[in-house]
């Protein structure tokens, strides 16, 4: 206690405070890191406006087409024919197929802006219809592969990738350079001053090292969600990583500090220990990682049954038409073989027996993106990744949910326009008020991925404090022995 | 000569006396070699992969059966690009680009199973692969053997001592530079190695891959060479070793991680992309309403009926001598190409224009237009995934229209009955690309070669400026 009042004391925070502001180079790592923060963080907010808006515009356009279809069918005498061309209100297989295009969307979340994630990679809004989904081509995201093959430029890549090195910048001779100038004697020569100085040298690192990305990452979020509730927790989990990661960084070059290695040598053991946690291990993890299902051997797969499915999309009206007597009482008497019962039968057919081989190859993708979970504590920049992508909601398991939950809803679209396929007959106005709404719901929130980058960044931490302990342990040892020696020499001198 | 020589050999002798140096070369070199023989595994794998499918889903085209045509034509066929045997050494956006279209009637679909759609978070968050040690491990090297070139000395005062022996600032920086040479020695080992494997592997593409191998070892050799006059120019300014290390190993991280994401993200504020629904949902509107003055699809299908119908001298569609539902479905898919043309070459015309915009971050140092040069020399830029999106284009265009002709000439008047078998099936011919030679991968690239330039100028020029105030501090 008494030790850290001595290093808290303003006199040392003044007194780092002037050193470290008379080197200018420790200006411009700062001034550098405030510049890509905000960048990072304007970035990230105009890519998850777009993001939200063209959501917004595809759930409202979805909503929009089903409203003009619907009074356009109002409209129209009941009992004419279908149209030849376009969309025919009146047609539930043509809705049904998707001729609207409607879409259901995965929304940006609270923290979006924070960490671009799986949103620049997987498909944020999928397809409805009674198409399978995994032969709709639509259903992917337009990005631009030259682009996207950089990576987004967004909080996450500033704070996991670039901190560190700022951190390194300004303390990797944080004590070092003293004891290469010959001041740090000096400096020893104060009782109290040595620790005092190197923990106020630390100390004030980090609040200046975790200032901008702070702010960057309350203007991402709060100036995409407001102030909500929601917002002020995805800030929260952002602000506690920041700082940890921060830490672990500054003890780690404060750590190797306390070893007599000359400035060159800390910077590339620095250098070394940043490659290591956020190149190495994670290359090192995903190269460990059982081979997935082959995508093109898929195709071949999903084409084999895409021949089958005509033949079985038969049986499957056949044994629905003796299941559901009276599920088709329609105007028109149910013609089987028309080419409109056949084609959704046959989809319906494929899709259920594409739908086990599509789950295969997305279990696979499930169980390496957990056992990448489960090895993230090795490296803190990876915990930190994953923690960052699923306070912004882009991880990987919010977009499985989403997916599961599109799922469900073909399946519930499908069940609603099924016996209307079936019997042929036309949509009447009051059909259209039953067709069945997209509301994607959240899945309960989670603090695991933040107890895993916690559990990887204090496990680093201790071992810089292990490290630091050996060496001051070594350091003591060897000035115990020092004054030994002198001792006995001058013993030996006064004999 | 000697004299420059001596100072390389002394160089070397201390680097290999260093642990740091001789270790980081030897970690340079094997991780090279990991990456080489890991690359050119997995692109061997995804090579015989894409074989094997190619000729399973071609069978599958082929013994389709006896059906309606475009019923046919719907079942669909995937193609797959090849990857030419440069691309083991930079697989450039083939990971984002997708590896499959599936071409059916009606519409023209974007590139599926995008390898990064499956990638772990670490795999997102480490790149690995050949590129990545020749783009960002080897300029490390180059600037761990390069920051104390003159720093050292001058810390060491060995500047003085070796001027007063009658040594230059000019032989100095030869003797510096020749053994930082020695960096090259590994790469150009390796390019040496995929030239052979090049020249003695059937089917590997012949004169076209060994010119692009070995353009591509003179990219990086330029890029290498660029980061050597850095080293040097910056260990002759600065005051001590530990100033130019600092000062070296921020550019290589502004170089090798701030530019590409910070070039992204000026080139998406320059030129936006439309998101997927607006795109689709555009191409959609087009068809329906039609494009310029065309009308709606009711009314070009009126006008089309009429023009048919006179092109026939009948009154009837039951008495055309033709099935007018293969005429209809190559009128309608042509007026959908045409819509879908329009839209992607916009989109293509995009993606490039934001792929030069992206250039704009070369400021920060030379990696963008060598990572732009590169991709194109391995035949995986954007450019060359749009050559052969374009190429399958015109081949679903092809196949789709034999189909729709199959049914007009087979069926009469509103009839729709005639079937095709296997035999029409496999008469139409199976996709054949031929990629574009390395001379059209280097055409577009002015802007990217420019830059290159530039910097190796610009680096060559404050290297030997630097040398040369070595003399005022005799």
């Amino acid at each position: 206690m008494k030790s850290m009042t001595k290093i808290l004391k303003a006199a040392y925070f003044r007194a780092e405070w002037l050193r470290f502001s008379r080197d200018r180079a420790n200006l411009l790592v700062l001034a550098l890191l405030a510049l890509l923060c905000l960048g990072a963080a304007l970035n990230g907010l105009h890519g998850v406006r777009q993001r939200a808006h063209a959501q917004q515009q595809a759930t409202a356009g979805t909503l929009e087409r089903l409203g003009d279809m619907q009074r356009e069918l109002a409209s129209l005498a009941p009992d004419r024919p279908l149209v030849a061309q376009g969309i025919d209100p009146a047609s539930p297989a043509k809705l049904a197929n998707g001729d609207g295009t409607f879409r259901v969307g995965l929304p940006p979340a609270p923290g979006a802006a924070l960490a671009l994630g799986t949103a620049g990679v997987l498909p944020q809004s999928i397809e409805v219809s009674t198409r399978s989904r995994h032969t709709q081509a639509a259903n992917q995201n337009l990005t631009n592969p030259a682009l996207a093959s950089s990576g987004g430029f967004d909080l996450a890549f500033v704070v996991v990738v670039l901190l560190p090195l700022a951190a390194i910048a300004l303390a990797w001779r944080v004590r070092a350079h003293d004891q290469e100038l010959g001041t740090w004697r000096l400096i020893a020569a104060v009782p109290g001053a040595t620790r005092g100085l190197f923990g106020a040298a630390l100390l004030l690192r980090l609040a200046l090292l975790c200032g901008t990305p702070l702010l960057a990452g309350a203007l991402a979020v709060f100036g995409y969600a407001g102030f909500g509730v929601a917002a002020w927790l995805a800030w929260g989990g952002f602000a506690l990583l920041v700082l940890l990661y921060a830490l672990l960084w500054l003890a780690l070059a404060g750590a190797l500090n306390l070893t007599p290695a000359r400035s060159p040598s800390l910077a590339l053991a620095l250098i070394g220990l940043w490659l290591l946690a956020v190149f190495v291990l994670p290359a090192a993890i995903d190269a460990s990682a059982p081979p997935l299902p082959s995508r093109l051997a898929t195709i071949a797969e999903l084409r084999a049954l895409d021949a089958a499915s005509r033949v079985d999309g038969e049986a499957l009206e056949h044994a629905y038409r003796a299941s559901h007597p009276d599920a088709m009482p329609g105007e028109l008497a149910p013609q089987q073989g028309d080419h409109r019962i056949r084609l959704f039968s046959t989809q319906l057919a494929f899709d259920m027996k594409a739908a086990p081989v599509v789950a295969r190859v997305d279990a696979a993708i499930a169980r390496e993106n957990q056992r990448v979970e489960r090895l993230s504590w090795l490296s803190p920049a990876l915990a930190v990744q994953l923690a960052l992508e699923a306070i912004s909601g882009s991880d990987r398991g919010r977009h499985q949910d989403f997916m599961a939950q599109a799922d469900a809803y073909q399946s519930r679209w499908r069940d609603y326009f099924r016996p209307l396929v079936l019997s042929l007959r036309n949509l009447r106005v009051a059909d259209y008020d039953g067709i069945p709404r997209f509301s994607y719901t959240e899945p309960p929130t989670t603090v695991a991925p933040l107890a895993r980058a916690a559990t990887a960044v204090a496990a680093w931490l201790l071992g810089a404090l292990a490290l630091a302990l050996a060496l001051a342990l070594r350091r003591r040892h060897a000035a115990r022995r020092n004054a030994a020696v002198r001792g006995a020499l001058l013993g030996q001198s006064a004999r | 000569m000697k004299r420059a020589v001596a100072i390389a050999a002394k160089d070397l002798r201390e680097a290999a006396g260093d642990g740091r140096a001789l270790l980081a070369w030897a970690l340079a070199v094997a991780v090279l070699l990991v990456a080489a023989l890991q690359g050119w595994a997995t692109q061997r794998q995804a090579e015989a992969e894409r074989t094997e499918v190619s000729a399973r889903v071609r069978a599958q085209w082929e013994t389709q059966g006896d059906k309606n045509p475009h019923a046919g034509a719907h079942f669909g066929q995937y193609v797959f690009q090849s990857a030419g045997l440069a691309a083991f050494i930079d697989p450039g956006v083939s990971a984002e680009a997708g590896r499959a279209i599936w071409l059916d009637p009606h519409r023209r679909n974007l590139a599926r199973f995008k390898p990064a759609e499956d990638q772990s978070p670490a795999a997102r968050l480490a790149r690995g692969g050949v590129d990545a040690v020749l783009q960002w491990v080897l300029p490390l090297l180059v600037v761990l053997l390069g920051f104390g070139a003159v720093a050292g000395e001058r810390e060491a005062g060995t500047w003085r001592l070796l001027a007063s022996l009658g040594v230059t600032p000019g032989r100095l920086f030869a003797g510096k530079l020749t053994g930082l040479g020695l960096v090259l020695v590994p790469m150009l080992a390796f390019f040496g190695a995929a030239l052979a494997l090049a020249a003695v592997q059937e089917g590997a593409g012949g004169p076209d891959t060994l010119a692009r191998i070995a353009l591509l070892a003179g990219l990086y050799t330029l890029y290498l060479a660029i980061f050597g006059f850095i080293a040097l120019g910056v260990s002759a300014r600065a005051a001590s070793a530990s100033r130019s290390l600092a000062l070296l190993l921020v550019l290589w991280g502004l170089n090798g991680f701030v530019a590409p994401r910070l070039g992204s993200a000026i080139a998406e504020a320059a030129v936006s992309l439309p998101s997927s629904e607006q795109f689709h949902a555009a191409i959609h509107h087009d068809i329906q309403h039609g494009m310029d003055q065309d009308g709606d699809a009711d009314a070009r299908y009126q006008r089309f009926l009429a023009a048919t119908l006179e092109k026939y001298r009948v009154s009837r569609a039951e008495d055309l001598p033709v099935g007018l539902r293969g005429l209809r479905l190559l009128d309608n898919d042509g007026y959908s190409a045409r819509v879908h043309e329009k839209h992607f070459n916009a989109l293509e015309d995009r993606f490039i224009a934001q792929a030069d915009w992206q250039l704009a971050a070369s400021l920060a140092g030379p990696l963008l237009p060598v990572r732009t040069l590169s991709q194109a020399l391995a035949g995986t830029d954007i450019r060359h995934h749009a050559h052969f999106a374009r190429a399958a284009e015109a081949y679903r265009r092809g196949f789709v229209d034999a189909t729709s002709e199959r049914i007009a000439q087979h069926n009469a008047g509103t009839v729709n009955t005639a079937l095709a078998d296997n035999t029409f099936w496999k008469s139409l011919p199976p996709f054949d690309y031929q990629p574009p030679a390395w001379t059209w991968a280097l055409a577009g690239q002015w802007r990217a070669l420019a830059l290159l330039a530039v910097w190796l100028l610009g680096a060559a020029w404050f290297a030997v400026s630097g040398f040369k105030r070595l003399a005022r501090e005799v």
